[in-house]
């Protein structure tokens, strides 16, 4: 395969990536290239400080705050649009499975603190209906991770790929019904124009987007950006609330909480949420919760009671912890969350 | 009233800043609006203004203003009155107010005190924050949106309002001190973490505050931390935590294991006097860890 040194170059790929795909699907009926993924990352860093997953970077020659990976074991195949200051994002061609690793392991060891995953609200996941692209796949997740009984613990999980819902009887009233009640992980959407489809997406509520079909690379790129730039306005909304107010983050779930399951879970820093706090108040149906959110190690307060939090981040504390408590706890053990400040929506 | 179950006596300062803080503020679940932001207050924490008559200092707690006026809102858990101070506040400039953001009215302010808890302090308004918001000599206020918030808003529950950022304040006792650092010291566990000097664990704890209190405050919170701290590491968690080149820092015997992290959350709570933590069914091999 050619060498990818350019944005041009690297735009010439992903054409002949979707092309490729668009012409076996329509000759055999799937799709053979690998899809092009992308991932939303939270940056406190720096690009020229930032330790590539694999190999190193190389700038792309004719862009600005592009970088391509050169000289690990699968060069040519990752791609950092570090354009955005706080929001940025990696284009990966490898398999999912291979890049799944290799992106987890990154955040999780190599830049710990200053990168993480930007963490997808409902209303992130659902943007894509208010322009006008058809909603064509659903997953819901609830993996009760506070029940200490394995055997009778009530996870659940669905995922519904569909076509036009109004053609089936009841279909959009039982997929209505359970996205309200439980944390959305992943909606697949398709953008269609003439009767064609020109984009197929599937975004997953840890920022990370599957183009599953596209017929123009710019088309496609610009609607990984959109949700970039909306992710990136967010974090500067929470991030000025966090400094000129004293308000504290609201988190309101559908799922009751067992406040005494959530305190053992808390004290041990273990489970999906990775919290680790001491509770130093308590009543049978509110308690307050203090220490750190051990993805940053940065301090939090928690005031929590059944179906609600209140997350407090002090000092310079960032911001990104409220969508990423609330996408986990929701998938974890609350069900649908949302997340207000002052009575009004934020990353939404 | 919500019962600190676990606290042997309540932390008054943090409840009155909560409490007072939290009425600028709206939460859905328990729905609450607090009477200030009903009435459409924007505010500014220790701010400095000046005396329009001589020029000296002025700087009340907490100002707020709004497009029906502006107002001063002192807070204390002393129980000396505070009539002085309140009337010093008369003369503040309110063209300071646009200095920070705050809309500027040409008159005096409705000047307002918070406490826990009776005292009398003059011809004021009081509000009483402790559980059920309480208000007396409401009739002092001028601005009639203000006053009839304040009425509205009166014996609101308080008691699950949100923790505010602010967690060591000066004049705190030791035991409000211990716990206005747990999660200041549970972040020098962080895995090749830096440690903190005792002046930025003070910074960390006064959080919006840090660079607004006075110099002598300053000091005396300092050498309070630097006790309780103290105390921590000689009584509490030895093993995990040391005081090594003017930093507290954790030691190289702690590892992100679980029951090491339910140990020192057990610890933790001891020091800070929060009994009835989850207890370890058995700690027999922590050494190990």
């Amino acid at each position: 395969m050619r060498e990818i040194r350019t944005l041009s170059d690297l735009k010439e790929r992903l054409q002949a990536g979707f092309e490729n795909n668009e012409e076996s699907l329509e000759q055999y009926g799937k799709t053979y290239s690998k899809q092009l993924k992308a991932y939303l990352i939270e940056s406190q860093l720096p690009p020229n400080e930032a330790v590539c997953p694999d190999g190193k970077w190389r700038k792309l020659d004719d862009s600005v705050g592009w970088y391509g990976n050169k000289d690990g074991n699968l060069p040519n195949t990752l791609f950092l649009d570090a354009s955005r200051n706080r929001v940025w994002i990696i284009y990966s061609l490898m398999e999912a499975t291979e890049s799944d690793v290799i992106i987890d392991k990154w955040l999780g060891l190599e830049n710990r603190n200053r990168l993480d995953r930007c963490w997808l609200t409902r209303n992130h996941l659902l943007h894509w209906e208010k322009m006008g692209w058809s909603q064509r796949g659903l997953g819901l997740k609830f993996q009760d991770g506070l029940s200490l009984d394995e055997e009778n613990a009530a996870n659940f999980s669905l995922k519904a790929f569909y076509g036009a819902t109004r053609r089936i009887k009841g279909l959009d009233k039982i997929l209505n019904e359970a996205k309200e009640e439980f944390a959305i992980h992943s909606a697949r959407w398709q953008k269609r124009r003439e009767g064609s489809v020109t984009i197929s997406t599937e975004w997953y509520s840890n920022g990370k987007v599957t183009i599953n079909r596209a017929s123009d690379v710019d088309e496609a790129l610009i609607s990984v950006a959109e949700m970039a730039n909306r992710y990136a306005d967010s974090l500067k909304e929470a991030t000025d609330l966090r400094d000129n107010t004293m308000g504290a983050f609201e988190l309101d779930f559908t799922q009751m909480i067992d406040l005494d399951a959530f305190s053992s879970k808390v004290a041990t820093g273990t489970g999906e949420m990775k919290l680790w706090l001491v509770e130093s108040e308590a009543e049978p149906d509110f308690r307050r919760f203090r220490g750190v959110d051990l993805h940053t190690w940065d301090r939090i307060l928690l005031d929590i009671g059944p179906d609600f939090a209140y997350l407090t981040i002090p000092g310079k504390g960032c911001v990104n912890a409220a969508p990423r408590i609330a996408t986990i706890q929701g998938e974890d053990n609350a069900g649908k969350t949302s997340i207000y400040h002052d009575g009004v929506e934020v990353f939404a | 009233m919500m019962e600190l179950k676990y606290l042997p006596e309540p932390d008054s300062r943090i409840v009155l800043w909560r409490n007072t803080i939290q009425s600028f503020h709206e939460y859905k679940r328990p729905k609450f609006i607090g009477p200030f932001k009903a009435a459409k207050f924007s505010y500014r924490v220790e701010s400095l203004f000046l005396d329009s008559t001589n020029g000296k200092p002025l700087k009340p707690d907490i100002v707020a203003s709004g497009k029906s006026g502006w107002f001063v809102l002192e807070l204390t858990t002393s129980p000396n009155s505070k009539k002085q101070n309140l009337e010093s506040y008369e003369a503040i400039d309110p063209r300071g107010l646009s200095q920070y953001g705050l809309i500027t009215h040409p008159k005096k302010p409705d000047i307002i005190m918070s406490r826990l808890s009776k005292v009398d302090d003059g011809p004021y308004c009081q509000i009483f924050v402790k559980d059920y918001l309480k208000i007396e000599n409401e009739d002092y206020i001028k601005n009639n949106l203000l006053k009839k918030s304040l009425i509205n808003a009166k014996e609101t529950d308080l008691t699950r309002l949100p923790n505010i950022s602010i967690t060591l304040l000066p004049e705190m006792k030791p035991m409000e001190i211990r716990r206005g650092l747990i999660e200041i010291v549970i972040q020098l566990f962080q895995p090749e973490g830096d440690g903190k000097t005792v002046v930025q664990i003070v910074d960390d704890g006064l959080d919006k505050l840090s660079d607004k209190i006075g110099t002598a405050a300053r000091t005396q919170l300092i050498d309070k931390v630097n006790n309780e701290m103290k105390i921590l590491i000689k009584d509490y968690l030895s093993e995990y935590l040391e005081f090594k080149e003017n930093k507290y820092i954790s030691t190289a015997k702690f590892k992100q294991h679980h029951k090491t992290m339910q140990y020192v959350v057990l610890k933790l709570g001891e020091w800070a006097g929060i009994s009835g933590q989850t207890t370890l069914d058995d700690f027999p091999l922590f050494d190990n860890y």
